[in-house]
């Protein structure tokens, strides 16, 4: 799991039959080890928010309800910005 | 998965039977740089497709042991061209 920003989103009308009707938003993980990636999301995770996101492809594949899909990062949470707890 | 930009197209004059029906990609994987605007991508790797992406499509690319998820029997793949992008917006 890593911790990442959402800093966008794709749209495509040509794709694996299982990512119809999924919001496919560019995280860009805060390691630089890894390159943005291209998640599914179904938490609403808007531009600028902090996400958690996992590369567990079962998960994903449970999500889109397709065990053939090509799914692999999912948002699996979203961070509360900071400031929002208290003492 | 990993954005790319499509660069050319691998032939194979004979091919493990798993994969007819698709095609090969060789393939610019995006890196942050490439997101803002920089010319700089990952090193090039091979993408098996059978959405029928061009030379110059931008795909996003499912790598890993999800690579392999789509097809119905075990298949050596590594990168499956899993959507053509149409569009994208990226805002820091």
């Amino acid at each position: 799991m890593r911790i990442a920003t959402i800093r966008g989103y794709a749209t495509s009308s040509v794709k694996h039959p299982s990512l119809d009707g999924w919001r496919l938003l560019i995280a860009e993980p805060e390691s630089a080890d890894l390159a943005p990636q291209i998640v599914i999301d179904n938490l609403g995770a808007g531009i600028g928010q902090r996400v958690m996101i996992s590369s567990d492809g079962s998960e994903a594949r449970k999500m889109v309800g397709d065990p053939l899909s090509p799914a692999r990062w999912s948002v699996l949470g979203i961070i509360d910005p900071e400031g929002t707890l208290t003492q | 998965m990993r954005m790319g930009t499509v660069i050319g197209r691998v032939t194979l004059s004979a091919q493990s039977p798993q994969f007819r029906g698709g095609r090969f990609l060789l393939t610019l994987p995006w890196t942050a740089g490439t997101f803002r605007g920089e010319k700089t991508f990952a090193p090039a790797i091979v993408v098996y497709d059978d959405l029928g992406a061009n030379v110059g499509q931008e795909i996003a690319m499912s790598e890993g042991r999800e690579a392999a998820c789509p097809f119905p029997v075990p298949t050596p793949v590594d990168a499956y061209c899993a959507a053509l992008v149409d569009e994208h917006v990226f805002k820091n």
